[in-house]
């Protein structure tokens, strides 16, 4: 997303009749920008940006909480604020497998440090979401500093759930559709329903919210019953295939850390660990730069109580055992307890994938099945060990419990 | 030669006029108070041109 002009971004347009910003938003102006920004007014230029703050909403429990008491106090520990799935990620590799975000405090101090200075850093505050552009791409006033209640999709939520979901849901990716969902003009709340605000503390990953979007939501079996393949493959717990596995398209997967040595002479770090894999490309924008390529893999969902489907669609994540050493940790001890292809839900859902066409009469499993024609060109949907050995060797173990070797069902290998 | 200098003069000038930027005359609104700056873009600008921290940002 490109950046507005610096005046842009602290600019009030008054229209039509407006001739304050009383007219704008009423009831905020009637606080007073000093009063929340700081700075001094009347003044000069020089003198009235002494002391002014940014992003009053940093400190929400002073400057929102007089009117907005209850979100305030559920919100410092929502998933947005605090990302407490980073938090799991970390103390699982530093701790081991069974650790979670509450455990994340045991971690070595470079982590715990590391990671409130870079990464919580990042996580959003409320003006972030309903005044303003966030800081991933430099801010800015979305609508004349009038708070919305709802944010913008395009200014807010795509501007930090770019690489992936913008990418995806609008069809980016060479050779790939928008969502089916975009182009009816479907919004992001129209699926997420969750409480962004909620306190999150007792959730260690964004998939253990309640009330997430699923499928089944609009989508019942019973809607065509006379689908075969839905009889057959239809998800469920421990069953079945996720909804991904036959409906999503390539997506972006990441072959680079973000983690950057706070005195620079390592800034380029996260360009070293990786790569390059065929269809990489080096983007450079947003917070710093990363890597990724498009690819599309199913693995065995090795979190079945969590994700419904024997098999699941599998990202690559950008990690690996000295991911932190610019932070001064040199080695994730038990980098081997968490897999690097983790469970993904692509937003780039259309009802024809390559996985489903069935044009000529052919079953979908023609290009799924190991079987058949199309069999050596199927190989390629799947994660196997073989190729994590090839390409990632580092990751061999961590990643055996989602690798799909000998977890495929008979009748997909034989004719 | 005197002609020939004085068209040279005529001309410079003409070219002087014509090339002047002069002054840049804007609607400001009153620069002592947050919204009278931030509600008028061309003070905003100018000030943006000025500053080399390129602005606040805005949150």
């Amino acid at each position: 997303m490109v950046p507005l002009e610096p005046w842009e971004k602290v600019y009030i347009k008054l229209v039509g009749n407006q001739t304050s910003y009383a007219d704008i938003d009423e009831a905020h102006a009637l606080i007073g920008c000093v009063e929340c920004h700081g700075g001094n007014e009347p003044a000069e230029f020089e003198n009235a940006h002494v002391g002014v703050v940014r992003d009053p909403s940093r400190d929400a429990e002073s400057n929102c909480n007089p009117c907005h008491t209850e979100i305030v106090e559920t919100n410092k520990n929502s998933m947005h604020t605090k990302a407490w799935g980073e938090m799991t990620t970390i103390a699982e590799r530093a701790l081991g497998a069974g650790n979670d975000h509450t455990d994340f405090d045991n971690c070595p101090i470079e982590l715990t440090e590391g990671f409130n200075r870079e990464c919580a850093s990042c996580h959003t505050t409320c003006g972030q979401c309903h005044v303003s552009r966030p800081e991933s791409v430099e801010g800015g006033f979305i609508d004349s500093h009038r708070f919305k209640k709802t944010p913008d999709q395009t200014n807010n939520c795509l501007a930090c759930h770019g690489s992936r979901i913008a990418t995806d849901y609008e069809g980016h990716l060479q050779d790939n559709e928008p969502d089916v969902h975009y182009t009816k003009y479907m919004k992001c709340w129209d699926c997420h329903m969750e409480d962004f605000h909620a306190d999150a503390s007792n959730y260690p990953t964004r998939y253990h919210l309640p009330d997430l979007p699923d499928c089944e939501d609009c989508h019942a079996k019973s809607d065509n019953p006379n689908n075969d393949y839905h009889k057959v493959h239809w998800p469920a717990q421990g069953k079945g295939l996720a909804c991904y596995v036959c409906h999503s398209q390539p997506y972006n997967n990441c072959n680079s850390c973000h983690t950057k040595n706070p005195d620079g002479d390592l800034s380029e770090w996260w360009h070293t660990n990786y790569g390059p894999v065929a269809g990489e490309i080096d983007v450079q924008e947003g917070a710093g730069g990363y890597r990724e390529y498009p690819d599309f893999k199913i693995g065995y969902n090795y979190n079945q109580e969590l994700h419904k489907g024997k098999f699941i669609v599998v990202r690559h994540i950008p990690v690996v055992r000295d991911s932190y050493r610019p932070w001064g940790h040199d080695e994730l001890q038990f980098y081997d307890d968490r897999v690097t292809w983790e469970y993904s839900s692509p937003h780039n859902i259309i009802r024809f994938t390559s996985q489903t066409d069935t044009t000529g009469g052919v079953g979908c499993g023609a290009n799924c099945h190991l079987t058949g024609d199309n069999a050596e060109d199927n190989l390629e949907h799947f994660l196997w060990q073989a190729d994590v050995d090839a390409d990632y060797p580092d990751e061999s173990i961590a990643n055996k419990p989602v690798v799909v070797d000998n977890k495929l069902p008979e009748s997909w290998l034989k004719p | 030669m005197k002609k020939i200098n004085s068209a040279v003069i005529v001309f410079m000038s003409l070219l002087w006029i014509a090339c002047d930027p002069g002054s840049k005359t804007v609607e400001l609104g009153d620069p002592t108070t947050c919204e009278g700056c931030h509600t008028s873009r061309e003070t905003l600008e100018l000030y943006a041109e000025g500053d080399s921290s390129g602005g606040s940002g805005g949150g």
